[in-house]
């Protein structure tokens, strides 16, 4: 028979030949097909939102939080109102320009009050000597309390000029003569006041900057008290002090207490359960599953059973990373995402080959001799897992046991699989090459529920250690290539590790 | 549904006229399917992707260049290539020279149906059924079968003669394992 012949008889024999098969059932697994391609774009945008959602969350929260915590601390332990710089400054100012205006008129009747003391002492005294000695008296203690305020003008010039070096306070020594006292203590305190409103705005522009003004301001402070202890030696030295105390904002001593403040932070003792907690974790697991097809034919079947019969344990092993937020009453709610491989290991014994064999070359008799080849089939099933759980912990001490329940959604990710064959003959089994057939498609996406038990130990810098099962299974059965449904339990032990903050 | 029904329909992508294409060409499509793939099972899958490639790209479907069921046939074509390409299974062994008959043999398939020879091209290893679906039942060209399989021309016609040997030795086996069953 000719070649052309051949193949003639074949393309007559095969043309519009219709091969029997269910219509219904094939626009059936077309549909769910298509759907789960859907499904996983969705899922997909899904996840990538709450993704964002949860990072965001993650880095604004804790740091109001904190925020919250130190105002607190800082309210119960210092009577002093701590705000904002911003507004601290802004208050500040208008505190200190009130107080500069206090202290001119307080300082106005001191002089106004002494002069007086001995203008009527003099008087009352009627003594020319007296009432010269009284003059004289009353011009010293003037020139006195002139002199002190002089030199105490000077050297808050002095400090002034040091403080703003751009000339800001540019008054000569020569001007300081032609002012009069109360004129330069006034100048002195606006100054003064002017130059406590610069760290306000250079704050913005250089923190560095900011806390060198504000150390020279102490300092300048420190002098005066000296100098008034040294000049002044009445009775009203304890009111100028307390008046000058009130001429320095107070940022000035908020900043004092603001290391130890921070301090008592971390020396408080941790008994509280921390509001976040971030770790990773890592599960083992044994995998139970159960097999069944769609369409019921006897191949099918028998490779069901086969696998069935043949499959040994399947184990998968689970890596990932989580976070935890700690609610009210113990409840916890946990997300975080994973990466998982599930192995997969079975035989599948086919029939390759049947030969007929006759008795002699010439015999029409014989026997059909049937090949079968022993395989074993491995297949690895990657995929990315998002959990979300919400669980209730009872804690004792630095123990605490916890339960989770929740959902795990999963998406696969490419599998892969290789066929091992004795073709060779022999208990040798080599490598055929990929089996792609066997393995589920990619991007098939599934979810599960999920309960996880824990017992954990929380050390004092806020690590804590947890170990527990967990049990999870997909709600459906999930549709593998060749028409074969399977539905994994997965029964294992979780171990993870996280930092609180 | 008519035929132009279904077309409009598909190309709207409702549902209703794609189920009307699957109830109107799986049974076809379904013989192309299980002359690319050794396995049935694997025929079906592949027919089951063709259709969905078929949903996919209904757009490009022009009626003026041809028949519905020629370019169906194409898209089902090149799923089922596609397919054998990722299985990359080629490694079953088969003696072939074992297959091989020496000599010009008659070879009558009259008394073989569709349904046999079917069977008998999807035991041909996978790159000789190949080819020998796409040149010999299917019609394309050696320098087409080259271009789709990535292979240079010689290879085609060298599979393709490999490939009918086989089937010759196959059709003499059947008959003889037959005749065997009559004498018993």
């Amino acid at each position: 028979m000719s070649d052309s012949k051949l193949e003639r008889q074949f393309r007559e024999k095969i043309d519009g030949h219709v091969s029997p098969i269910d219509p219904d059932a094939l626009w059936k697994d077309i549909q769910l097909k298509q759907n789960d391609g859907r499904r996983s774009y969705k899922w997909i945008y899904l996840s990538l939102l709450v993704g964002t959602a949860l990072i965001l969350f993650y880095m604004l929260l804790p740091k109001m939080s904190l925020l919250s915590n130190k105002n607190t601390l800082k309210e119960k332990l210092n009577s002093t109102e701590i705000i904002d710089d911003k507004t601290n400054k802004e208050s500040s100012n208008d505190h200190l320009t009130k107080e500069a205006q206090q202290n001119i008129i307080k300082l106005e009747n001191n002089l106004n009050t002494k002069t007086n003391t001995i203008t009527s002492f003099s008087s009352e005294t009627n003594l020319s000597e007296t009432a010269k000695n009284g003059i004289d008296v009353k011009n010293n203690l003037h020139n006195q309390e002139e002199n002190t305020k002089l030199k105490a003008n000077e050297r808050i010039t002095k400090n002034n000029q040091n403080i703003n070096p751009n000339g800001l306070s540019s008054r000569s020594s020569q001007d300081s003569k032609s002012t009069s006292s109360k004129d330069l203590k006034i100048e002195s305190l606006k100054d003064k006041s002017n130059n406590e409103i610069l760290p306000a705005n250079s704050n913005l522009e250089n923190k560095t900057e900011h806390q060198n003004k504000k150390h020279q301001l102490k300092s300048q402070f420190e002098q005066e008290i000296q100098f008034f202890e040294q000049d002044e030696k009445a009775e009203t030295t304890t009111e100028k002090l307390v008046t000058l105390l009130n001429t320095i904002p107070l940022n000035i001593f908020n900043e004092e207490f603001e290391k130890p403040i921070l301090k008592n932070i971390k020396a408080l003792p941790n008994k509280k359960m921390p509001s976040f907690e971030i770790g990773a974790s890592f599960n083992y697991d044994l995998v139970s599953r159960k097999i069944s097809v769609i369409n019921e034919d006897s191949f099918r079947l028998e490779y069901a059973q086969l696998r069935e019969a043949s499959e040994r344990f399947i184990e998968s092993y689970n890596a990932g990373l989580f976070l935890r937020k700690n609610l009210k009453a113990g409840f916890r709610l946990t997300t975080g995402i994973g990466f998982a491989q599930l192995t997969e290991r079975f035989d599948s014994n086919i029939v390759i080959d049947s030969i007929f064999i006759p008795e002699s070359l010439n015999s029409q008799n014989g026997i059909i001799e049937t090949t079968v080849r022993s395989r074993k089939i491995h297949n690895r099933y990657r995929s990315i897992n998002v959990p979300l759980t919400i669980g209730k912990t009872i804690r004792k001490n630095n123990w605490s046991f916890s339960l989770d329940v929740g959902a795990l959604w999963t998406m696969q990710l490419e599998p892969s699989g290789s066929i091992y064959s004795n073709h060779l003959g022999g208990e040798n089994f080599t490598k055929l090459g990929i089996n792609e057939s066997n393995t589920a498609p990619q991007d098939m996406e599934y979810t599960s529920w999920l309960i996880n038990g824990g017992l954990g130990y929380r050390f004092d810098n806020g690590i804590y250690i947890e170990v527990g099962p967990r049990i999870h299974s997909s709600f459906k059965s999930k549709l593998i290539a060749q028409q074969q449904l399977v539905k994994r339990h997965y029964f294992g032990l979780k171990c993870s590790l996280s930092k609180s903050f | 549904m008519e035929l132009n029904n279904i077309i409009s329909g598909c190309q709207n992508k409702r549902p209703d006229a794609q189920k009307a294409l699957v109830r109107r060409y799986s049974g076809l499509l379904f013989t192309l399917c299980r002359r690319y793939c050794y396995k049935q099972m694997d025929a079906r899958d592949v027919l089951q992707d063709a259709f969905m490639m078929i949903f996919k790209n209904f757009h490009q479907y022009d009626v003026s260049k041809g028949l519905l069921d020629h370019w169906l046939k194409r898209v089902t074509i090149n799923v089922a290539l596609q397919h054998n390409r990722s299985q990359k299974i080629f490694a079953i062994d088969l003696n072939e020279e074992a297959y091989l008959l020496e000599g010009d043999h008659d070879c009558p398939i009259d008394n073989l149906s569709a349904d046999e020879i079917i069977k008998l091209i999807a035991k041909l290893p996978t790159q000789y059924r190949t080819v020998f679906n796409l040149y010999a039942i299917d019609g394309f060209s050696h320098k087409e079968i080259a271009e789709k399989m990535g292979i240079n021309e010689t290879s085609s016609r060298s599979n393709l003669s490999r490939a009918k040997a086989i089937l010759r030795k196959n059709i003499l086996n059947n008959q003889k394992s037959d005749s065997c069953r009559i004498a018993n």
